[in-house]
C-alpha cells in the first residue's frame, strides 16, 4: 500500500517483482510429484491412443448412430475453456476492468494450453488419423482441395487463427516480465529468457510500442471470443440433425464457453493462490468479481436452455420433441439432470456473498460447473445422435464410455495440467508490469482525492 | 474328345480334381490359370448354371465365377421354380462352399476316440472293410431327399453292397400331416400346387409359404403376383392369417385371427359350416360352430364374417397348417382345411393335384423312429449319414443319441462337423452342392441340373464317386466308373442337347403349365372327419403352450453356420446371433418379465434357458421359439449360439401321418433373475409419425389413381440442382411387394464384400449391412382396440421398408465431409471415396437415414471365405466410411459393355444385386432420365413418395406405399 501523500517507493514496486518471481523459485517435492503424475496421465493417454490407432476406432465406445461422443465433446469443452482466458485478458482489458490483472496472465496461459489440448482431439477422433493432414488446404498433384463449406474445415481455420492470435497475445504480453526474469537469471536461463524477451530494455519507446501492440492484439482477440466458438458450434448447427440444427447454438455455445472457462480459471487459481503464496494479489475480492461474472454467465446459459426448450415445444416438430424428451427421461436422463443441476442450480449459490468469498466453495462449485459443461456438450452431441429420424437406427442402450476414451481424456487433462504446472513455475504467473501500473493508478487516484480534500479544507484556494 | 471340350471340362471340374495333390492348392494361386483357358477372359466372370440345395425347394441358380472362385450366386432366370430370384438361404450358400469350418479331408476315429485326418485311400479301404463286416446285418442309410440319378444310385448301391438295408429319405420338414390328410380324403398323398396367384381371398392356417414351406421363392413370387392383381383392381380379396403366432408370412397378411394353439382344425371346421350355409349346401352339424369357436378362442362373429367372405370371394384358397402347427391332430386339422376348400368349390382351381412336389417322397418321422428302434436293438451294423443331422433335428427324447451308441460304425458324408458327424467313426466328406454334379427335380417335369462351378476347395470327393468306387472294388459293376458318367447316362440326350441343358440349368417343361387334374371327393367316403378333441382350456398355471416354428434363415438348422444367416437380423424380431422366446405381454406380466429377461422352459424331457421377446402377435397362452439355433457342434458361427427348442419335445409321432409332434406341449415357464440382453438391431418399430413407411388402403388407392399424388414434389432451395446430362440412376421400391425376407440384404453382403462383425459388435449396432429391412407398424389401431372384447381378430399393418443409401440429390452428407470423400456423380449417385476418407464420421451424423456404416476395425474374412470376395469391389480397411453404391461396379460393367458394343444401355440391363435376387420383385433400378424406363414410370406412381422428403434431401429412391385392405 502506498504511504500517504508520497510517491510509490521503489521498494513497493520491487516487492511486486519479488513476489511474482519468487513463485518461480526452486520447486518442492509437491511440485515434482505433480509433474510426475500429470506426465503419467499423458503417457496413459498416449498408450490408449496407440491402441486405438493400431486396432481401430472400435475400441472407443461408439455405437451406431452415436458416431461422435467423448472426443468431440472434449474438443468443444477444451476450446470453450480457452475462451474465457481470452475474455479475461482481452475483453476485460478493453473494458478496463480493475480486477483483471490478477488473473489475466494465468488466463492467457490457460487459453493457449487449452487450445493445444483441444487441437489433439480432432486428430484423435479420426478413423484414419495418420491422414489428418488432408484437412489442410495444401497444393497437391491430385488437385484436390478441402471442402471449404464443411463446418469441420471452418473449425480448422477458426481454431488455427485462435491459436496463433492467442499465442502471440500471450507472448507479447509476457515480454516485459520475461525481461524481468532475465535480469534476475544467470547462465542458460538468462539466454533463454533473453531470447524470449526480444531484447526488452524498458525504454519509453518500447513501452509505447508494447502498449499499442497489446491493445491491437486485444482488439484482434476480442472478436475471436465470439467467433471461434460460434464456428465450433456450427459443427452442430449447420447439420440437419434434430437437437443440433438450432440457430441458437452460436450464442448458446459462446455463453457456455465463457462460463466453463471462468470455472476453469477458478479451479486453477484458487489452489495456485495458496501454493504460490500470492494472496496479496489474488485477493478474495478479485475472486469475488470472477464469481459474479460466472454467476452472470450461468444465468445466460440457463436462459439459453430455456430458449432451446421453448423453441422445441413451440415448433411442434415431433422428431425434435421426441429427441428432447428422450434426453430428459430416456437413457441420457441422469446426465441431463446432473448437467442441469451443475450449470443452472449450483452457481446460484454465488448470489450469497459469503459463498462468493469462500475459496473452498468457489473451488467446489467451479469443478461442478466444469463437469456440468462437459456433460452439456455430451448430451447435445451424443444425445441428439442417439435418436433422430429413423426409429430402426436409434441407439438402444445409451452410450458406454470405453477405457480407451477415458484414458485419452485423462491424458488430455494430464497434458493441460502438466503444461500449466510448467507455466506456474517457469513463467511469471502475474503480469508484473500491469500490477505495477495498477498500483500507480490507484496511488494517483488516492493522491487526487487527498489533494481534493486538502483543497476543499483550504476553502478552495487552489481548486486543483 | 476334342481340345475345346477338354478345356471346357477342365474349366468346369478343374483338372485338379483328378490329381489329388493339386486339388487343395489351385485356389491358393493368385493367378489360378497358369495356362489361360481360351474362353475365359480375365476380369469377366463365367456363369455356371446349377441348382440351389439349401432346402428341398430346388431353385435354379447361376454361379458367377472369376478365375476359379465363386463370388456371387443368383437365381436362374430360366428355371420355372424361381425365375431368377433367390432367397437368403440361396444367397448364403456361398458361405457353405467357403465355410472355414468345413471338413477338409476324410476323418477316422482313432483308438483314443478322436477324429483324425486320413488320406482318401485309407478312407475308401475303411469303407470296404465296414461293408464287408456288415455282411448279414442291416445297413441303414439316412440321407436327405435326393431325386433322379443320385437317388437311383444310392438305391442301386445299397442293393449291391448290402443285402439287408434300410433307406430313409429324411427331411425334417416333410409335411406328413398334409400328405396324410390328402391321402385320407382323396387317395392322393402328393403335395399339390397351391395357386396363390389365382386366388382372391387367402386364408392361411399357418403355412409359412414366404419362409420355408415347400418352396418359398416360388410362393413368394405367386404372392407378389396376388398383391399386384389386387392393386390393379382385379380382385379385392384379403389375406387372413389364422394361427397362434404371426410369422413373417403372417405379418404380410391383412388380418390375424388369433387361434389357440392346436385349434386350427376346429376353426377350419367351423368355417366350413359357415361356407356350407352360405352356399346353401346341406349343412353338416352346423350347430357345433359356437362350440368350435369357443374352443378356439375365436368369436362367432369373426368365424361367420371370415367364412362368408371366403365363400363369396371365388376362387379363394385356404392354405394348410405348417410345421409349427403339427400337433397330435394335425392330419385331421389339415383334412378339415382341405374340406373347407372343397366345400367352397376351390379344389382343382386354386389347389391343383397331379404334379406332386418331390417332398411327397420324403420319409415320415415315424420311419425314423423305426430306424431308431432298429438301432437300439442292435440290428443296424452300419449307418450312413448323407446330408442329414438327426442328432440336431430329432428331439433328444426320441433316443437317437443312445441308439447311435449301439451302432458299431457310422459313416458320414457331411461337409461339416455337425452333431451327428461328430459321432461318426468314418467321415468321407462330400463336395458341397456348388462343387457337385447332380440333378434335382422338385416337381415332375422340372429337372434342374447341377454342375461344379469351382474345383473342389478341399480334399473332398463326390459321394457318388465314392459309392461307385466301393461297389467296383466289391465286384459289383454298376455300369460306369464315375458319378459324372452316371449322371450323364441317366439323361440320354445328344451331346449338344446335354450341354445346352447344362447351360440352361436343367430340363424344363414348356411354358404352358399342365392344368393338373381336378379331383372331387368320392361321395362314398365318410361325410366328414370326426371333430377333433380340443386342446385343454389352458396350458395350466405357470405353463405355456410351446410353439416351434421353422427359420427363414436357418431352415431346420442346416444353414446356421453361414455367418450371413446369423448376422442378418431375423425378419420379425430383428435379433441376431441368438435365440429368443416370444411371449404375449399378458404372459410377460404374469412372469414379471421384460425384454431380455431369461426364461426357463422346462418339460419332462428337458430344460432350456432363453431370453424373452415380448410381442402382441403371439397367443397369450403360447411361447414361441425358432428352430435352427442351439447347435452344440456346427462350426464357429453356430456352435453355442442360441437354443434348440426340440430338446423339450417328447419326440412322439402324430397318427396317422407319423409326423413329429411339435405343437401342443405345455411347458413350465419361469423367470430367473438373469438378463441376457437380446442383440436386436431395430430399436423401435413405431414411427414417430406414420410417414417413413407409408401405407394406403385400397379405397385410398383408387382415389389416388384418379387424383394423382397430393404432395408437391418441388421444394424451394437456393442450391442449384445437380445436372444429370446423361443418366440419372434411381430406384423404386414397392413396399406392397416387399415381404421382408432379407434376400436383398444377403445379396448385398455377397456382392459388396461386406464383413461380418460378430455378436459383440452387433450389440453396439456396428453391423456393416448396407441394406436392411426396417419393420414398422402403422398407427392405425388394430381391431381389438376398437372393439376391446374382440382380441381374436387384429388388423395387421406391418410395413417392411428396405433401407439403403437414398443417393440424395441434395445430400446432407456431402457438404459436411471435410475432405471431399463424399461427392456427387454426374449420374446422380452419391459416391463415397474410400481412399480419401479420413474418418471424421460427420457424414453419418448428418445422414437422416443413418445408412452409412463405419469400419470400426479392419475386419477379417477367415479363409476360405476370402475366396468369396467380389474382385470388382474394393476391400475397406479400418477408419473408412462405406455405404450402398447402387452396385456401381455393375453399372460400370454394363456401361463398358454397351460402349464396346456401340449401343445404348437398355432398361433393365443393369440390375443391382438386391434387385436381382428379390423374389417379390420389389426393387426396380434404372435410369430416371430415360422416359421409357420402368423406374421412371414407377416413380410417377400415385403411391410414390420419398422417405423423409420433407428434409429436402431429394432422395433418388422412390418408395411406393404399401396397400392394405382397409
Amino acid at each position: 500500500m502506498t504511504p500517504r501523500g508520497e510517491a510509490i517507493a521503489s521498494e513497493e514496486y520491487r516487492r511486486v517483482t519479488d513476489d511474482v518471481l519468487s513463485a518461480m523459485g526452486p520447486s518442492g517435492p509437491g511440485y515434482r510429484a505433480g509433474l510426475t503424475v500429470t506426465a503419467a496421465m499423458i503417457l496413459l493417454g498416449a498408450v490408449a491412443w496407440g491402441f486405438q490407432l493400431i486396432y481401430g476406432m472400435g475400441l472407443a465406445g461408439y455405437t451406431h448412430p452415436i458416431m461422435w461422443a467423448v472426443y468431440i465433446t472434449s474438443f468443444v469443452w477444451w476450446i470453450g475453456i480457452a475462451h474465457s482466458g481470452t475474455l479475461i485478458s482481452a475483453i476485460l482489458f478493453l473494458l478496463r476492468a480493475p480486477f483483471r490483472a490478477a488473473f489475466s496472465r494465468s488466463a492467457e496461459a490457460m487459453t493457449v494450453i487449452a487450445i493445444t489440448t483441444a487441437a489433439g482431439f480432432p486428430v484423435i477422433h479420426l478413423g484414419r488419423a495418420w491422414r489428418a493432414y488432408w484437412v489442410f488446404p495444401y497444393p497437391n498433384e491430385r488437385q484436390i482441395w478441402i471442402t471449404f463449406p464443411s463446418p469441420l474445415i471452418l473449425d480448422i481455420f477458426a481454431v488455427s487463427t485462435y491459436l496463433i492470435i492467442s499465442m502471440l497475445f500471450f507472448w507479447f504480453g509476457l515480454v516485459p516480465d520475461l525481461a524481468a526474469v532475465r535480469d534476475r537469471s544467470a547462465g542458460w536461463k538468462r539466454t533463454i529468457y533473453g531470447v524470449l524477451s526480444l531484447g526488452w530494455e524498458g525504454k519509453d519507446r518500447q513501452w509505447k510500442h508494447y502498449r499499442m501492440a497489446y491493445a491491437l492484439l486485444a482488439g484482434l482477440a476480442t472478436p475471436l471470443v465470439v467467433s471461434v466458438h460460434s464456428v465450433v458450434s456450427w459443427d452442430f448447427a449447420l447439420s440437419i440433425l434434430p437437437g443440433w440444427h438450432n440457430t441458437l447454438f452460436a450464442p448458446y455455445f459462446v455463453a457456455g464457453a465463457i462460463f466453463s472457462g471462468l470455472a476453469m480459471v477458478l479451479t486453477l487459481l484458487v489452489p495456485m493462490r495458496s501454493l504460490l503464496r500470492l494472496e496479496q494479489y489474488l485477493t478474495i475480492s478479485r475472486f469475488e468479481q470472477l464469481a459474479k461474472l460466472a454467476l452472470f454467465m450461468s444465468l445466460i446459459v440457463t436462459y439459453s436452455y430455456a430458449v432451446e426448450y421453448f423453441t422445441i415445444w413451440y415448433q411442434r416438430d415431433p422428431t425434435e420433441q421426441a429427441n428432447l424428451l428422450f434426453k430428459v427421461r430416456g437413457d441420457f436422463a441422469p446426465l441431463f439432470w446432473i448437467m442441469t443441476v451443475c450449470n443452472s442450480i449450483a452457481p446460484l449459490a454465488f448470489f450469497w456473498r459469503s459463498i462468493r468469498r469462500n475459496l473452498l466453495a468457489l473451488f467446489v462449485i467451479s469443478i461442478l460447473i466444469n463437469i456440468g459443461m462437459w456433460l452439456e456438450r455430451f448430451v447435445i452431441i451424443a444425445g441428439s445422435l442417439a435418436r433422430d429420424h429413423v426409429p430402426y437406427s436409434w441407439a438402444p442402450d445409451g452410450y458406454h464410455i470405453s477405457l480407451v476414451e477415458a484414458g485419452i481424456f485423462i491424458g488430455s487433462l494430464g497434458w493441460f495440467l502438466f503444461w500449466f504446472l510448467l507455466f506456474a513455475k517457469r513463467l511469471p504467473v502475474l503480469p508484473i508490469s500491469e500490477l505495477k501500473h495498477d498500483m500507480l493508478k490507484e496511488h494517483r487516484e488516492v493522491q487526487a482525492m487527498r489533494i481534493g480534500e486538502v483543497g476543499a479544507a483550504r476553502g478552495g484556494e487552489r481548486g486543483v | 474328345m476334342d481340345r475345346r471340350r477338354f478345356l471346357q471340362l477342365a474349366s468346369v471340374t478343374g483338372a485338379a480334381a483328378t490329381v489329388a495333390g493339386c486339388a487343395t492348392r489351385s485356389h491358393d494361386q493368385l493367378i489360378p490359370y497358369l495356362i489361360p483357358i481360351e474362353d475365359v477372359i480375365p476380369g469377366v466372370s463365367v456363369e455356371y448354371a446349377t441348382v440351389c440345395r439349401e432346402c428341398p425347394a430346388g431353385c435354379g441358380m447361376i454361379a458367377h465365377v472369376r478365375e476359379g472362385r465363386a463370388h456371387k450366386v443368383e437365381g436362374n432366370p430360366d428355371h420355372p421354380i424361381n425365375r431368377g430370384a433367390l432367397c437368403i438361404r440361396g444367397q448364403a450358400s456361398l458361405q457353405g462352399l467357403y465355410n472355414p469350418d468345413r471338413i477338409r479331408q476324410p476323418l477316422a476315429r482313432d483308438p483314443s476316440g478322436r477324429l483324425q485326418p486320413i488320406p482318401w485311400e485309407t478312407a475308401k479301404g475303411s469303407l470296404l472293410r465296414l461293408l464287408n463286416q456288415a455282411q448279414n446285418n442291416q445297413v441303414a442309410w439316412l440321407g436327405q431327399l435326393e431325386t433322379g440319378a443320385l437317388d437311383r444310385l444310392v438305391d442301386q448301391w445299397l442293393a449291391a453292397v448290402a443285402p439287408s438295408r434300410m433307406r430313409l429319405r429324411y427331411e425334417p420338414f416333410a409335411y406328413e400331416p398334409l400328405r396324410a390328410a390328402h391321402s385320407q380324403a382323396l387317395g392322393d398323398d402328393g403335395l399339390p400346387d397351391y395357386r396363390i396367384a389365382d386366388a382372391r381371398m387367402l386364408l392361411s392356417f399357418g403355412a409359412d409359404f414366404l419362409e420355408t414351406w415347400i418352396s418359398n421363392v416360388e410362393y413368394t413370387r405367386a404372392f407378389s403376383a396376388w398383391r399386384q392383381a389386387r392393386r390393379e383392381g382385379k380382385h379385392r380379396g384379403r389375406y387372413v392369417f389364422l394361427a397362434p403366432r404371426v410369422s413373417l408370412t403372417g405379418a404380410n397378411a391383412d388380418e390375424w385371427i388369433r387361434v389357440r394353439p392346436g385349434t386350427e382344425g376346429l376353426v377350419a371346421r367351423a368355417l366350413r359350416h359357415v361356407v356350407e350355409a352360405e352356399k346353401a349346401m346341406p349343412a353338416t352339424t352346423g350347430s357345433e360352430v359356437p362350440a368350435l369357436a369357443a374352443a378356439a378362442g375365436v368369436g362367432i362373429e369373426t368365424i361367420e364374417r371370415i367364412g362368408r367372405e371366403f365363400a363369396r370371394e371365388s376362387p379363394s384358397l385356404a392354405l394348410p397348417i405348417g410345421f409349427a402347427g403339427t400337433d397330435e391332430q394335425a392330419t385331421a386339422a389339415n383334412e378339415e382345411i382341405l374340406r373347407l376348400n372343397e366345400a367352397a368349390g376351390y379344389l382343382g382351381r386354386t389347389i391343383v393335384f397331379g404334379r406332386p412336389h418331390v417332398l411327397s417322397a420324403a420319409a415320415n418321422y415315424a420311419a425314423v423312429l423305426d430306424l431308431i428302434q432298429a438301432m437300439r436293438e442292435g440290428r443296424v451294423a452300419l449307418l450312413f449319414i448323407h446330408h442329414a443331422n438327426p442328432l440336431y433335428t430329432i428331439p433328444p427324447a426320441a433316443g437317437f443319441t443312445e441308439a447311435l451308441g449301439r451302432v458299431p460304425n457310422v459313416v458320414s458324408f457331411s461337409s461339416y462337423l455337425d452333431e451327428t458327424t461328430e459321432r461318426a467313426s468314418l467321415v468321407m466328406p462330400d463336395h458341397t452342392p456348388l462343387e457337385s454334379w447332380g440333378e434335382y427335380s422338385p416337381r415332375p417335369g422340372v429337372t434342374g441340373l447341377m454342375q461344379p462351378v469351382v474345383s473342389p476347395v478341399f480334399d473332398t470327393r463326390a459321394t457318388g464317386d465314392v459309392l461307385l468306387a466301393s461297389a467296383a472294388r466289391l465286384g459289383h459293376d454298376l455300369g460306369v466308373r464315375t458319378w459324372q458318367e452316371y449322371l450323364r447316362q441317366a439323361h440320354p440326350l445328344a451331346e449338344e442337347a446335354w450341354r445346352a441343358a447344362l447351360k440352361r440349368g436343367g430340363i424344363f417343361p414348356p411354358e404352358a403349365e399342365s392344368p393338373g387334374t381336378s379331383i372331387s371327393l368320392p361321395t362314398s367316403r365318410a361325410s366328414s372327419p370326426a371333430p377333433q378333441r380340443p386342446q385343454p382350456p389352458s396350458a395350466g398355471e405357470g405353463h405355456l403352450f410351446l410353439h416351434i416354428y421353422p427359420s427363414l434363415h436357418f431352415f431346420d438348422g442346416r444353414t446356421a453356420n453361414r455367418p450371413w444367416a446369423q448376422e442378418i437380423p431375423d425378419p420379425i424380431s430383428k435379433a441376431v446371433w441368438g435365440s429368443w422366446a416370444e411371449i404375449h405381454p399378458d404372459a410377460a406380466a404374469r412372469l414379471g418379465a421384460r425384454d431380455g429377461d431369461v426364461l426357463v422352459l422346462t418339460s419332462a424331457q428337458g430344460r432350456i434357458e432363453v431370453p424373452a421377446f415380448i410381442r402382441e402377435e403371439v397367443h397369450p397362452e403360447a411361447i414361441s421359439l425358432q428352430l435352427g439355433q442351439g447347435h452344440t457342434h456346427y462350426g464357429r458361427y453356430a456352435t453355442g449360439t442360441g437354443v434348440n427348442p426340440l430338446a423339450l419335445l417328447e419326440g412322439a409321432p402324430e397318427t396317422p401321418s407319423g409326423a413329429l409332434v411339435v405343437s401342443g406341449l405345455a411347458v413350465e415357464v419361469t423367470r430367473i433373475p438373469i438378463r441376457r440382453p437380446l442383440v436386436v438391431l431395430q430399436t423401435s418399430r413405431r414411427q414417430v409419425s406414420d410417414e417413413i413407411a407409408r401405407s394406403v388402403t385400397l379405397a385410398e388407392l383408387t382415389r389416388l389413381a384418379k387424383e394423382g399424388r397430393a404432395e408437391a414434389e418441388a421444394r424451394p432451395t437456393f442450391y442449384a440442382h445437380h445436372p444429370h446430362p446423361e443418366h440419372r440412376w434411381g430406384m423404386a421400391i414397392d413396399l406392397d411387394r416387399c415381404i421382408g425376407c432379407n434376400a436383398c440384404a444377403a445379396a448385398c453382403y455377397a456382392e459388396n464384400n461386406i464383413p461380418i462383425v460378430g455378436r459383440e459388435q452387433c450389440f453396439r449396432e456396428r453391423e456393416m449391412a448396407w441394406l436392411w429391412i426396417e419393420n414398422y407398424v402403422g398407427s392405425t389401431p388394430p381391431r381389438s382396440d376398437q372393439e376391446p372384447e374382440r382380441a381374436d381378430a387384429r388388423k395387421i399393418d406391418m410395413r417392411f421398408l428396405p433401407m439403403l443409401c437414398q443417393q440424395c440429390d441434395n445430400a446432407p452428407c456431402e457438404y459436411v465431409c471435410p475432405v471431399y470423400a463424399s461427392v456427387h456423380s454426374s449420374e446422380g449417385l452419391n459416391q463415397q471415396v474410400y481412399n480419401r476418407c479420413v474418418g471424421t464420421r460427420y457424414c453419418s451424423n448428418n445422414c437422416p437415414y443413418k445408412v452409412r456404416r463405419f469400419n470400426w476395425f479392419t475386419y477379417e474374412f477367415p479363409e476360405p471365405l476370402d475366396q468369396q470376395l467380389n474382385p470388382d469391389v474394393i476391400h475397406r480397411t479400418k477408419g473408412v466410411m462405406e455405404k450402398c453404391t447402387f452396385c456401381i461396379q455393375r453399372i460400370r460393367r454394363r456401361k463398358i459393355e454397351a460402349k464396346a458394343e456401340g449401343r445404348p444401355l437398355r432398361d433393365g440391363e443393369i440390375q443391382t444385386a438386391c434387385q436381382q435376387t428379390c423374389p417379390a420383385e420389389a426393387i426396380i433400378f434404372g435410369d430416371l432420365n430415360d422416359p421409357n424406363s420402368r423406374v421412371r414410370q414407377l416413380a410417377a406412381s400415385p403411391r410414390g413418395y420419398g422417405v423423409l422428403a420433407e428434409l429436402n434431401t431429394n432422395p433418388g429412391i422412390i418408395y411406393l406405399a404399401r396397400v392394405r385392405a382397409e
